[in-house]
Formats: structure tokens, sequence, C-alpha cells
């Protein structure tokens, strides 16, 4: 009977402990991180996600990185940051993903309505950094044919404009445009050599067409 | 022919399914399935949580956790003494028996409640916080994860310690702490396993109480005190994973599994 007395006395200090770690609980990582196409929900993914590293394993660019560091419900889920390599859309993740987290279902819906999922937007985090090299530029794989396409002539992905001395509304065009275009595969941010890009996580979940 | 003759090539077809699944033996974990239906419940995802992935064209969730009650209300603990890996590893560590001096482990591993307490705090960790909290920590995950994975990944680093404190005791104390004291899935099927069918049968005319089986019993039980010596013709159920040990060194054969109850 003394483990049974014991046991209720320590699960009274457990309860307390797990209150005091609710209120020091860290600000939630909720949507702060690019995941790779398809995810589901912030609330869904962390909790359905396996942690099995398995579309990390997969990924042939290794485009998908296990987070290690940070908030303790992040730690070894998937993200994608552009390095070291960036997302082709191959969708091997989503066809590896054991509880559909990377959901398949709706990659396959996008494409055969012909739609793209976009992960995240490229932004700039560092503009002092840049040296003008436009290596983004070059590295961008899809906006420059899907304007080419439209006939435009004009690459909609310009960094180095935003980094030019323009006027609140054109920076404010600009911005709308990388929102609309960018897909987040990271080509830019593998490309940049100093560092100036990141992926930011966006509101949208597929590119204007 | 002893019961470690059937159990160890057992555990090594097992070992061996969970090496080539690697890190894909998540999506077999009874444990990351029940966490999920806790977190599930807390955060009124149940619907998602059961269409997330299938075995086989049903729902994981419910073939894998459902699966697992079933096996435990049957066969009990033989789930952590047959078909856990990371049971077979504290096995494989256990079978070494280097010389060590006896001495007495720690207090809160001389006990069988602890796991119950974690098993309490991490399946309300879940609740409140709506991620299965224990695979952070986990030693079989963090195992798989590391030998799946070309890179080291730091995330591993909390569960490859648990694994090598568990290891280190078991070696320094030969007995299974993390089955005993610890496992919060071990707590899980104990509790299942109160009620389980197949047992060890004491034979009450044969034994002469020598004692031999509770020197050697890994998990402390006391199989003949708490069996014959109260009234009863099996050894208490919850802690004994059905490792057989009893049986094998039992000089009058007094011991043997069975589906009898009592």
């Amino acid at each position: 009977m003394v483990e049974r007395r014991d046991f209720l006395r320590n699960a009274l200090g457990y309860g307390a402990a797990l209150v005091a770690a609710l209120s020091l609980a860290p600000p939630t990582g909720n949507g702060a991180v690019v995941r790779p196409p398809g995810a589901v929900d912030p609330r869904q993914f962390k909790l359905l996600c396996l942690r099995c590293d398995q579309c990390a394993q997969v990924c042939p660019t290794e485009a998908i990185e296990i987070i290690s560091t940070g908030p303790i419900e992040e730690i070894g889920l998937p993200r994608v940051t552009g390095q070291p390599g960036p997302c082709t859309f191959c969708y091997e993740c989503n066809k590896i993903c054991p509880t559909q987290v990377l959901d398949l279902g709706t990659v396959t819906d996008l494409q055969q309505s012909g739609r793209q999922p976009k992960l995240g937007t490229a932004s700039l985090a560092h503009p002092e950094r840049c040296i003008r090299c436009d290596r983004c530029d070059e590295a961008c794989p899809y906006i420059v044919v899907e304007n080419d396409l439209t006939g435009e002539g004009e690459q909609v992905m310009r960094y180095r404009k935003l980094l030019e001395p323009i006027s609140e509304g054109a920076l404010q065009r600009e911005m709308a445009r990388l929102e609309d275009y960018c897909r987040g595969c990271g080509h830019c941010v593998n490309a940049c050599p100093t560092d100036v890009l990141v992926l930011k996580p966006s509101a949208r979940k597929v590119v204007r067409s | 022919m002893s019961v470690q003759t059937y159990r160890r090539p057992v555990q090594a077809i097992f070992l061996i399914i969970s090496i080539i699944l690697l890190g894909g033996i998540a999506r077999y974990c009874p444990f990351i399935g029940v966490q999920q239906i806790a977190g599930a419940i807390g955060s009124g995802l149940i619907d998602e949580a059961f269409d997330a992935g299938t075995i086989r064209g049903f729902s994981r969730l419910t073939i894998v956790v459902g699966g697992f009650t079933l096996f435990v209300i049957v066969f009990g603990r033989v789930w952590c003494g047959w078909i856990c890996p990371f049971g077979t590893i504290l096995s494989a560590a256990n079978a070494l028996k280097l010389p060590v001096q006896e001495r007495s482990p720690p207090r809160i591993l001389q006990g069988y409640s602890f796991k119950y307490e974690l098993l309490a705090v991490f399946i309300g960790a879940t609740m409140i916080f709506g991620y299965p909290v224990f695979c952070q920590v986990c030693p079989v995950g963090a195992l798989y994860r590391t030998a799946g994975f070309q890179t080291f990944d730091l995330a591993v680093i909390p569960g490859l310690t648990v694994v090598f404190i568990s290891v280190l005791f078991v070696l320094i104390y030969h007995r299974r702490f993390w089955c005993k004291s610890i496992c919060p899935l071990g707590a899980l099927t104990a509790i299942l396993d109160k009620v389980s069918a197949f047992r060890v049968l004491v034979d009450e005319d044969t034994c002469i109480e020598c004692m031999v089986c509770q020197r050697e019993c890994p998990m402390d039980i006391l199989v003949i005190e708490d069996s014959i010596r109260r009234g009863h013709r099996t050894v208490p159920t919850g802690e004994c994973f059905r490792c057989g040990r009893c049986i094998d060194v039992c000089p009058k054969d007094a011991l043997s599994f069975s589906f009898k109850y009592g």
C-alpha cells in the first residue's frame, strides 16, 4: 500500500508540474515553418505526423529537413528550407507519408484541376547582404516559364526590384506578385551565395495561374 | 526444450522486421496511436485522426490500437517480452551478464508504479498540447531514425539518451528497469494485462518453493509468494511479460504457460 500512497502523492506533483509546464510553454510554432507539399493544417500536422523521417529519407534533392531545434512540438517534424536542395515537386514525400499529413490526394486534385501547390514564399531576410548577382532570378524555374507563356515578357520574381529605391505602391505590388506566383520551392534560396533569401510560410496554398 | 529456445527466434524475427521497416515502424507503433487518439480527443480532431493513413484499406489507428488491445487482452505482456524491439535489445544486453557487483537500484526503479505515473503524464500532456509528447523522447523511434538516416539528426538525442541509460542500467543491475518502472506503453500493456488469458500456471503439488524462479525473474515478480502462497493457481498478471525464464529454471517443472485463470 506504500506504493499506492506514493502514487497518489506523485500524481499531485505531476499535475502541478503539468500546470506549470502549460503556463510556461513556449509559443507554438503553428504555421511558422514551410512544410513539404500537400501538408495539412498545423494542428492536424503536429498531432498526426509520426516523425518517422521517411519523407526526408525519400526526398531526392534533400529538400526536406527534420527540425531539431526550436519549440519542442516542432522537433522531429519536416520542413523545407531550400537547403541543401530545392523542392522539385516530385511528390515522393506525399507518396511515402504513412498518415497522409503530406496529402497525396490534395496535390493530385490540384494537378488535375491544373493548379500548382505552393509551399511558401521566398522573401528577403537580409537585404543588406545582397551582392546583386541575379543568381536567384536565374535559378527560379517556374515564374519565368509562366510569364513567357502569358507573353508578359517579364519575370515576376524580381528581388532586385525590391532592393532598389521604389515607391511604396510599387513595393507592395512586387510583394503581392511574389506572394501570388512564388511556389516556395527554394531554388533561389539554394542559389543565393550570401543567404539573403529565406522561405516563409504563406496563406496561399496554390499559385496563381 | 526451454521457453527461451522459442522466444529468442521470435524476438529475432520481430527485430529483423523492425530493422527492415526502420522509421516506418512508427506506422505500426500502438503507443503513437494511443497518444494520437488522446490528442484527437483533446483537440477535437477525431475524424481527421482516424482518416489519417490506412493499413490494407482500414483506418491505421483502428487497426493498430484495436489490434494491440485485442492481442494484449489475450496474450498479455507477451508484447513486451517477445515482440517489442526495445525489449529485445534490452534482453540482449541482459544476456551478456556482465560480471558487476550486486547493488540495489535507485528507489524509483524498485517499484512498479512510476511507469503508470509517466503514462498519465504523457497522455495528459498529449491531450493538452495536441501532439504525441512521448515520441519526442521515445528510445525506439530514436534508434530506428538514427539507423535509417544517413546524416545525424539532433532530434534523436533525447531518445538515444534514454536508450543509453536503459541499456546501462540493464548491464549494471541485470534487470529490465525500462520495462518494469519507466515504459509508458508497458504501463498501458500492464493495465490490459490484468485480464489477459495467457498466464504462467504454478502446479502447487509439484512446487517445492525453492524460489529459484523468483531470483531469476527480470521483473522482480514474487512468482511463488504472490501465487500459490496466496491461494492463486497462476502468477499475478500485470507485470509479468511471459519471458518464461521461471519456467526454464524450475527444477521440478512445476511452472507452465496456460490459458487458465485463477
